[in-house]
């Protein structure tokens, strides 16, 4: 419970308003020559007092509301399904070719189709959308990993981190070492709410530095993290679908990044893509995997009060009217 | 037909009703003006300049922007929105696609604390062409977000003004801002690791010093140049200074540029003074686009009650002076 706040509160100065149904005998009161020599009328006296004081009610209640006084914002604790997810996001050049797929080999299919990051971004949102429990942030790489989103849950600031990256073409060169101790790193400043992800989004992969790999293995366990490895996979790369094909050797980028990511300790899976569908059940299947209890925060927004207050007033300025009603407006008229 | 005065019994009804609606809580949706673009931030090293203060500790140019544009985003009214790009090499990037600032303050102001010298991509820093591109991508964007350019104008490699980069657009299609950011006076150039670690600073002969035309071709004759000497050309004071390991606003290139794309320019000045000037800049109606914004009719509807009610408990100075008269609302008992 947080305190009352105003956001008007100099308005407060206006409260000696209230006092004025005090100020005067005689305005409220019929007139009449002889009205000193009426007897004195307990009851009337008492009805006085409190019609005057159903006034400074009014008045006070006006001036408070008028104030705009506020409750919050609080932070509510949500108890959903969902994780802790860090996008990886490949902001490099390749990102920005089509799909290709067997049937169509060769340039033709270079200047068809929506390009690769496109689609992903699309689906990006499409995932996002459909996990309201889930708190996403989001990092672009290239050569250097950029936060563009700390973890939220506000479905507004994940569309534009991830629609963002709709403007303006790739960047030129990748670094996914450092995009991942990133991801690592985004971790690492927060307390264990639930399941921790981090959801890399690439169209290749890297051999890393042996002290990165070191760094990132240490690092990845210590936040108790799962990777998923959405690879797009573009003609002429190499596949890491196959266990069978993995005597292909380490010189490979997508193999290396893939055997070590396996080497790691922590739960991983890659999802090869390659084309917009293959990409989809991907992300179906991430979906259907973080499906686990998640305590987050989130800022309730402030509460307005004024309403009530306007309430109350009107409530006393209806009471006051109907007084009024029954009341003589004078002795001789009636 | 009844007489239209307003009388207290008349006034406290009206009242009633005025404060029964404001509890209700009516809001009328308006297209208000608000603040709409992408604000860019150059991350390049000339930034790291330390000749800004705060809180009695000398700041970086960065950190300067930074300061101001919290305090932007606190003072820009809600349903402004806001986003982030950053300017290294010859590009803009778009980190974050605006977004509405008040229901969005934390995420706004989280995304903008981690924009900083690491993000950059690359070693270049061709400003006019970083400018270039962001108009350019504002004005392929759907909602067509104004521009703010925060930057020292420090190219590296320099140009040559006779040789500039030229603007293919249309200038005047985007509303901007060019925000100079940094002193007039000449500081050396903190030098950092792609990690962020500090080493010293930029010497002499670590940065180009010339532009390339001038430094003509690798196989050129005796120091020949591909362009005319200074003398000839009469170079314009913010182009090459001969001392490009030091880094000065350049505010007359960026008031060129300005001018030539039909953008605002405005120095960022240092402490709340500068921020005032930012949020107050960003209030001008180019930069803005009219978006239906919901107004409370709350407040104007309990102000009427409340002045109602004030009438009718409004002391009666003047009724005190017929006390014990007749009235004059009451003919009745009026003295021939």
């Amino acid at each position: 419970m947080s305190d009352i706040e105003f956001s008007a509160p100099w308005l407060l100065l206006l409260l000696p308003l209230a006092l004025l149904p005090w100020g005067s005998r005689s305005r409220d009161l019929p007139r009449h020559a002889w009205i000193a020599l009426l007897p004195r009328d307990r009851l009337s006296d008492a009805i006085d007092v409190a019609l005057r004081l159903v006034a400074t009610l009014a008045l006070a209640a006006a001036v408070v509301g008028l104030a705009g006084p506020y409750r919050g914002p609080t932070t509510i604790t949500r108890v959903g399904e969902g994780a802790e997810i860090a996008i990886l996001f490949d902001r490099s050049r390749s990102m920005d070719l089509p799909f290709t797929n067997n049937s169509s080999i060769g340039n033709r299919a270079e200047t068809t189709g929506d390009s690769k990051g496109r689609v992903a971004r699309e689906l990006l949102l499409r995932f996002t959308a459909a996990r309201p429990f889930d708190e996403f942030a989001m990092f672009i790489f290239s050569a250097r990993p950029m936060r563009a989103l700390d973890f939220t849950s506000a479905p507004a600031a994940i569309r534009a981190a991830i629609t963002a990256n709709d403007v303006g073409r790739g960047l030129g060169e990748t670094d996914i070492g450092s995009a991942l101790e990133a991801g690592v790193a985004a971790f690492e400043s927060r307390p264990y709410l639930g399941a921790r992800v981090i959801l890399l989004v690439s169209d290749g992969g890297a051999r890393l530095d042996p002290d990165v790999r070191h760094r990132l293995t240490e690092g990845l366990q210590r936040i108790r993290a799962r990777v998923y490895w959405l690879y797009i996979r573009s003609i002429g790369s190499a596949t890491i679908r196959d266990s069978a094909q993995m005597e292909l050797s380490d010189a490979i980028p997508e193999v290396a990044l893939h055997r070590f990511l396996e080497s790691t300790g922590v739960p991983y899976r890659a999802f090869e893509a390659e084309d917009p569908k293959e990409l989809g059940r991907a992300i179906e299947d991430i979906d259907k995997l973080e499906k686990h209890t998640i305590v987050t925060t989130a800022i309730a927004p402030r509460r307005e009060l004024a309403g009530w207050l306007f309430a109350v007033a009107a409530g006393c300025a209806g009471l006051l009217a109907v007084a009024r009603l029954r009341q003589r407006e004078s002795w001789g008229a009636a | 037909m009844r007489s239209t005065k307003l009388t207290p019994r008349r006034a406290l009804s009206l009242a009633t009703a005025c404060l029964a609606l404001a509890a209700w809580g009516p809001t009328v949706t308006l297209p208000l003006a608000r603040f709409h673009g992408i604000i860019v931030l150059d991350v390049t090293q000339s930034m790291n300049v330390e000749d800004y203060s705060a809180d009695e500790r000398p700041r970086s140019r960065l950190d300067a922007a930074r300061l101001a544009l919290h305090e932007t985003l606190q003072a820009l009214p809600c349903g402004s929105r806001v986003g982030w790009g950053v300017f290294t090499e010859y590009r803009t990037l778009v980190l974050l696609a605006p977004l509405e600032t008040c229901a969005h303050f934390r995420e706004l102001g989280s995304t903008l604390d981690s924009i900083d010298g690491r993000m950059s991509w690359a070693g270049r820093s061709e400003i006019a062409k970083g400018i270039f591109w962001a108009l350019r991508q504002a004005d392929v964007m759907p909602d067509k977000p104004s521009i703010v350019f925060i930057t020292d104008g420090h190219e590296a490699p320099p140009i040559n003004p006779r040789h500039r980069p030229h603007y293919d657009g249309k200038p005047g299609t985007i509303a901007g801002l060019i925000v100079g950011a940094g002193g007039l006076q000449p500081m050396p150039i903190p030098k950092f690791d792609p990690a962020g670690r500090r080493l010293g600073y930029w010497r002499a002969d670590e940065v180009q010093q010339q532009d390339t035309y001038s430094m003509g071709r690798a196989t050129s004759v005796g120091q020949e140049k591909l362009v005319e000497t200074e003398e000839e050309t009469g170079t314009a004071d913010w182009a090459t200074s001969g001392n490009e390991h030091m880094s000065a606003l350049r505010e007359r290139y960026l008031q060129v540029l300005a001018q030539e794309l039909k953008l605002d320019y405005l120095r960022l000045d240092t402490g709340s003074a500068g921020a005032h000037a930012l949020s107050h800049a960003l209030g001008r109606s180019a930069f803005a686009q009219r978006i239906p914004t919901p107004v409370s009719l709350g407040g104007p509807l309990a102000t009427i009650a409340l002045a109602l009610l004030a009438w009718t408990f409004r002391p009666a100075f003047r009724a005190a002076r017929y006390r014990g008269t007749a009235s004059p609302r009451n003919p009745g008992t009026a003295r021939p």
